[in-house]
């Protein structure tokens, strides 16, 4: 290396590599962070699982008022989901508020019935047409499979209200034995205790309902009644206590009935226990648990 | 390329949008499902919050709105009625629900 002129070695052009590396980090920042593509004109079916809870309660409370159900079925066909019912009582048991839960779960009652009336064999195969007004036809076309249940679902979970069996529609239906009704299951009860929790605001009645497994069964109708009132409402809003699970606030100094289903086992004369926590009294509450025979 | 894939590769399916990116007659029905909530139960304050999650600045506008589509879309007249309530019923008239 004697050399005067000293060679000077080539460097490779690194910095057009850095400028790609910035420019496509930049572009990336840009395009899914600071201005994201943000879609408009969408159809329902597209919304977020919020936006579609959203949307489910909105069919479902003006359901509860114009009692439509054409209608309710046809605006959950627009969410396109496989199965409209189930997702009903999904979103039941997992709603913050009680009232929220009765109003989805009086649309999923509805909706079984109707299902139930369409698939009975004494019933004309002729469908009523459809009222619904609306024009929002685009892309609305309303998927029968939405609101059956299929026979081949082995991991399907027993639920109170009718769950009637059709088949897909392929060429070689066949029948199939129906799930018997929560309804007309003769629950009887088989534990009452009073529960003195200090931890518990309110006076309860705690209802838990079991299939003959011993399973905690959701979705079993509940009919509490008092002098001048009744309300009637559904396990399984509580999934993290119990699927099979439901409470009801008591008033003091009231008493009250309860009964499971349509035949089960009549609890009369139940009221407000009083309890003690250091030698303080307070209300306490009453524990059901109602099994199938 | 940054930007080509971010706003062109990417977002190949539209999927998790909010209710604001409803397609107006989408809109006008949720609207339509409101004021009929609203006939029930007779909660304003509750209608206009479900309203408002459209993105809307004004229930009232968003619901007259409603109605001019509706009627544009040739909804039935009972239920362009319902979403009048509704609208009169933010105007401050007194609607019986």
């Amino acid at each position: 290396m004697n050399s005067r002129y000293r060679r000077e070695r080539r460097q490779p052009p690194y910095y057009l590599l850095t400028g790609l590396i910035i420019g496509t980090a930049l572009g990336l920042l840009f395009s899914l962070v600071i201005f994201p593509v943000k879609f408009t004109n969408v159809p329902p079916e597209t919304l977020s699982t919020s936006g579609k809870d959203t949307y489910r309660l909105m069919i479902a409370s003006a359901y509860q008022y114009d009692q439509n159900l054409n209608r309710a079925q046809t605006r959950l066909s627009l969410l396109r989901e496989e199965d409209a019912i189930n997702a009903l009582q999904n979103q039941a048991t997992r709603s913050a508020s009680k009232i929220d839960a009765q109003v989805l779960l009086n649309l999923m009652k509805a909706l079984n019935s109707s299902t139930a009336v369409k698939t009975s064999p004494t019933v004309s195969p002729t469908v009523a047409p459809v009222t619904f007004t609306l024009t929002l036809t685009e892309t609305t076309a309303p998927e029968l499979t939405a609101s059956v249940t299929s026979t081949s679902d082995s991991q399907a979970i027993r639920t109170a209200t009718p769950q009637v069996e059709i088949t897909q529609p392929v060429n070689t239906p066949r029948p199939s034995a129906t799930i018997s009704s929560a309804q007309s299951i003769p629950f009887v009860l088989s534990e009452k205790r009073t529960v003195c929790n200090p931890a518990l605001q309110e006076s309860l009645i705690q209802i838990e309902v079991f299939d003959a497994d011993g399973t905690p069964l959701p979705n079993a109708e509940i009919l509490v009644s008092w002098a001048d009132g009744s309300s009637k409402f559904y396990t399984g809003y509580y999934p993290e206590i119990s699927a099979g699970y439901a409470d009801f606030t008591m008033q003091v100094g009231t008493n009250y009935l309860v009964k499971v289903g349509e035949i089960g086992e009549i609890v009369q004369n139940l009221s407000a226990p009083q309890c003690e926590d250091d030698n303080l009294p307070f209300w306490g509450s009453i524990y059901l648990r109602f099994d199938e025979p | 390329m940054g930007l080509t894939f971010g706003w062109i590769r990417s977002p190949q399916q539209v999927q998790d949008t909010e209710l604001a990116s409803l397609r107006a007659d989408y809109q006008t029905d949720y609207i339509l499902m409101v004021a009929e909530t609203y006939l029930g139960n007779g909660n304003l304050e509750w209608a206009e919050q479900q309203i408002l999650i459209l993105g809307g600045d004004s229930a009232l506008r968003s619901v007259q709105q409603a109605i001019i589509t509706a009627e544009s879309l040739g909804y039935d007249h009972l239920d362009v009625e319902t979403l009048a309530k509704l609208a009169g019923a933010f105007q401050g008239t007194q609607v019986e629900p």
